[in-house]
């Protein structure tokens, strides 16, 4: 999950390789809306969220409008979002024998982003962040191609990060609420489908 | 746990699969609806099922999970607020979810699932996550050997023939290295109640 933010809008990346425990999907089938780890939280309140690095923490709220509603704030993510995440995760058995989840989430309205981690803590994002595999390395490109536009940024992040995975990414940001797919050429060009 | 080939096409979609029925080291072949890989439910869902015998039947004991579609479209947020819900409380009594994985917080259960109505195709993947499919999906102890066919050589621009001679070829590849596959393989699509064989 790669986190930017730009004049006032947050832009969120998050890879678009899917792998089933037991089986194979065609790579089309990782691009299509519905399978995305972004998505607009279904409300008017203009909220974007990634649940990066499993398929069913992202799909068991994804159709929830109340996960969190309003003005984004630290305290209603810590109040009633997290509190929820719990309940919904560990009735699945999501949450391990420390009471952790298992992904990272990712909340943002406007110019405010903030990042839930496996241990339920609140942390906001004030310039960039990267997390997963490579996240210090990831971290570090993002400031230092702080001069680039964020698709581009996020993108020179991903090419330093995952050197060889050629899966597009998936995007979001709090000025269009849309997600949409980037790809990335083998020529190391990027381009916008 | 056989294997299942679920192939979008325009209009349908295409659920291939073995008919092997595997109990330890005795090996049957099912030749009855209630032995087989994918169940026929309300509503135009097919259902393949690629887990042991307890959740299959499991599953093909609630057609209700689908009548409440009541002439709607199988879509992946009803698959995942009344299906998934649902057959995580059935694997859990029945004992089918992984404790080990549960203690990691990676609760799964033994099994694939594919959902199919009209074009429309859906794998409950083993963690309870929900994928759409766009073009194909394979599922099923053995799968993998299957999967050079299907990603070598389907195309969207072939026919129904020719699709249905790869997916039967895809199977036959599954069938020489798992041994919880074999032929005769069936075909079933969404948009006829009839089952054929295809080879093998």
């Amino acid at each position: 999950m790669l986190i930017v933010k730009d004049e006032g809008t947050v832009y969120i990346a998050a890879s678009t390789a899917a792998v089933l425990y037991c089986g194979y999907m065609d790579q089309a089938s990782c691009l299509l809306p519905e399978n995305l780890q972004v998505w607009k939280v279904p409300n008017d309140d203009g909220i974007v969220a990634c649940a990066a690095g499993s398929g069913f923490e992202g799909d068991v709220f994804r159709y929830d409008g109340k996960l969190i509603e309003g003005e984004l704030t630290k305290e209603k993510l810590v109040l009633e979002t997290v509190p929820k995440l719990r309940r919904v995760l560990g009735r699945y058995g999501k949450l391990d024998k420390d009471g952790d989840m298992q992904v990272r989430c990712a909340f943002a309205q406007k110019d405010r982003v903030f990042v839930i981690s496996t241990g339920f803590c609140v942390s906001e994002i004030t310039d960039c962040a990267a997390y997963g595999r490579n996240a210090g390395r990831g971290t570090s490109a993002l400031r230092i191609a702080k001069e680039m536009k964020p698709e581009e940024r996020i993108l020179f992040a991903r090419r330093i990060t995952h050197e060889n995975e050629r899966s597009p990414l998936a995007f979001i940001d709090t000025a269009t609420l849309t997600p949409r797919i980037v790809g990335v050429e083998a020529s190391g060009k990027e381009e916008t489908e | 746990m056989s294997v299942i080939i679920g192939c979008v096409r325009d209009g349908k979609v295409f659920l291939a699969t073995d008919s092997q029925r595997t109990w330890g080291n005795v090996v049957t072949h099912a030749e009855t609806a209630f032995g087989a890989n994918v169940l026929r439910m309300p509503e135009g869902v097919l259902v393949g099922v690629a887990c042991n015998q307890a959740v299959k039947r499991g599953i093909a004991a609630h057609p209700d999970w689908f009548s409440d579609l009541k002439g709607e479209p199988l879509t992946k947020r009803h698959v995942m607020e009344r299906i998934v819900p649902e057959l995580n409380r059935e694997t859990e009594e029945l004992g089918e979810i992984d404790e080990c994985a549960k203690e990691q917080g990676r609760s799964l259960y033994n099994g694939t699932i594919l959902l199919a109505q009209g074009d429309r195709l859906f794998c409950i993947d083993g963690d309870f996550s929900v994928q759409r499919v766009a073009d194909y999906c394979l599922i099923g102890h053995g799968s993998e050997y299957a999967v050079p066919r299907m990603r070598g050589f389907y195309r969207k621009e072939l026919s129904d023939g020719e699709t249905v001679t790869l997916l039967g070829e895809a199977l036959s590849d599954a069938a020489v290295y798992s041994s919880q596959s074999s032929a005769p393989f069936k075909l079933y699509d969404t948009a006829t109640n009839e089952t054929a064989n295809i080879g093998g």
